[in-house]
């Protein structure tokens, strides 16, 4: 995932979470790494597959939406001030996202290894539980210690 | 006997790749021999034919006759892991 940014946002509160994928819609359409066309690919995505996952003590959502919408690979990390009622990827019910991760990927198959180091480290509580209080400036970098090293790839933190 | 497993995704971020990849591991281990087809879940029924088990990693509310339906999440999430490596075993076992 060559020249993947990281954006990562704290202090925000969401009503529910198309709240948050309409952030997450306009914010990345301002940044340049989208297409016009993603904010509502990903709002369609995220109604027909739902992207809450439980984890072990938190819970996560990822949404994402095709390729096409994306013009450079990006990730962008939302801690709420709140955790968002998220619908579960595999079962019925919602879970409360503390986290959610938007991955913006324009090649799925170059950026597996890091997808699959993403959702290995997310498997982590220790790793889960460091995003999850550390203060904003540290967030990329922790991200970028846990996820990005071992999968060796370029990163750059944007903060927005 | 050769296990025809179909693993499907939405089809967005390959999160079926990754179920896929465990399931190999799992089987390889057990010295089942897999036929691993992956789609995305719209395209489940056209590769059904003569499948053992279907593995998805995202929510179909649809059946597939009699062949077993699993949910790969916990490849993914790592919550329930085991469970599901006994669960996919047992199946393909059977």
């Amino acid at each position: 995932m060559h020249n993947c940014e990281i954006f990562v946002k704290t202090n925000i509160a969401f009503t529910d979470y198309q709240d948050v994928l309409a952030h997450i819609g306009e914010c990345m359409v301002k940044a340049g790494v989208v297409e016009n066309t993603y904010p509502h690919a990903l709002l369609n995505r995220e109604a027909e597959f739902p992207t809450g996952i439980q984890l072990e003590q938190h819970a996560v959502a990822i949404p994402h939406c095709e390729a096409s919408h994306a013009r450079s690979p990006a990730i962008y990390l939302i801690r709420p001030d709140a955790p968002v009622e998220f619908f579960q990827a595999d079962d019925e019910g919602t879970v409360p996202a503390s986290l959610i991760v938007a991955l913006i990927v324009t090649h799925p198959s170059e950026q597996l290894k890091l997808l699959r180091q993403l959702f290995g480290q997310l498997q982590k509580p220790e790793f889960l539980e460091q995003l999850l209080t550390a203060p904003e400036h540290q967030l990329s970098s922790i991200f970028e210690q846990h996820v990005f090293s071992q999968a060796e790839e370029k990163m750059s933190p944007v903060y927005i | 006997m050769k296990r025809k497993i179909i693993v499907a995704c939405g089809g967005a971020v390959a999160t079926s790749t990754l179920a896929a990849e465990e399931i190999k591991e799992l089987c390889a281990a057990q010295n089942i021999e897999v036929d691993l087809v992956q789609c995305r879940v719209t395209e489940i029924e056209t590769y059904m034919d003569g499948a053992h088990l279907i593995c998805t990693t995202a929510r179909v509310d649809r059946k597939f006759g009699d062949i077993p339906l699993v949910h790969g999440m916990p490849f993914i999430s790592g919550v329930g892991m085991d469970a599901l490596r006994e669960q996919i075993l047992t199946l393909l076992q059977e």
